[in-house]
């Protein structure tokens, strides 16, 4: 068994936060541990009742678009986002999330199930409860995503 | 989806559905019928009847996401359509003439257009179910 050494440097709030891999190759393993870094770090800022928050893209349920605005749904709790969703589709594109309809951007890590409906859509059944439609044109992307 | 991607998906569907049955009457013509004319005026009804079929498109276009049960109710309504449809062509190219030969007609278009829901909503649970299985995986790699 090989164990890692991890260090961990505090520095000052004036300086840029980084991590840093110090390794002999840089193999799969290592692009695994780079990605997951990268989903786990990226962030986004949620608005919400004159309140502005650091949402991770790894705790979004969902993007939807509605009336022109875009929101992040949560766990528990809603927010307003700045970007477009063709921006969040672009930046979320490696971070496990896929257009699921021409309005919702969804994160798979998020999905309990997937199931059919009578209508020829399909419904992602959510961790937290939530039913999301995914339309069948891009039900390819998702499979494609999930390596079928 | 855009508009202009509407339309576009709309003329597809148009020549698809045209070139479709224009295709299938040429074979069945040359095998049951080679003797029987071709009017210019049946062609213009084909043509007619194709656009009207693209146009139903339009019912289960939504540029925002809808509910189930209005995307059911679609469903529905793109279904009578259909048979609205295929029923006044059939009458106008004389292949049906009297209520019983309507009715029954409408019953076909049912039992095919249920048979296809039905085997799209079977094929789409195997798909389902790949794609739970994989997420799984998926889950736990994450």
């Amino acid at each position: 068994m090989i164990f890692i050494k991890i260090s961990i440097e505090v520095i000052d709030r004036t300086e840029e936060e980084e991590i840093r891999i110090r390794c002999h190759q840089v193999d799969e393993e290592i692009h695994e541990i780079v990605n997951k870094i990268k989903t786990e770090t990226l962030i986004i800022l949620g608005y919400h009742e004159d309140k502005i928050s650091r949402i991770k893209i790894s705790d979004i349920y969902y993007f939807e678009a509605v009336d022109g605005k875009v929101f992040a749904y949560c766990k528990n709790n809603v927010h307003e986002v700045k970007q477009k969703l063709y921006e969040l589709e672009e930046l979320c594109k490696e971070k496990h999330c896929f257009r699921a309809s021409k309005s919702t951007i969804l994160n798979i890590a998020k999905i309990s199930s997937v199931h059919p409906s009578i209508s020829g859509r399909f419904q992602a059944l959510l961790e937290n409860g939530e039913k999301v439609v995914i339309s069948r044109q891009y039900v390819p992307t998702l499979k494609q995503i999930l390596g079928l | 989806m855009k508009y202009s991607e509407l339309i576009k998906e709309m003329i597809r569907d148009f020549l698809i559905i045209f070139a479709s049955i224009i295709i299938i009457i040429t074979i069945l013509r040359q095998i049951y019928d080679p003797g029987a004319s071709f009017e210019l005026k049946t062609i213009f009804i084909i043509m007619a009847f194709s656009f009207l079929g693209a146009l139903t498109g339009i019912i289960l276009y939504t540029p925002h996401a809808i509910s189930e049960y209005k995307m059911r109710l679609r469903v529905i309504l793109y279904f009578l359509f259909l048979e609205v449809l295929l029923i006044s062509l059939a009458v106008l190219l004389n292949l049906v003439s009297g209520t019983f030969d309507i009715l029954l007609l409408a019953l076909e278009i049912a039992a095919v257009y249920v048979i296809v829901r039905l085997l799209t909503y079977k094929n789409d649970k195997k798909e389902a179910q790949k794609i739970n299985e994989r997420l799984k995986t998926f889950k736990k790699e994450v």
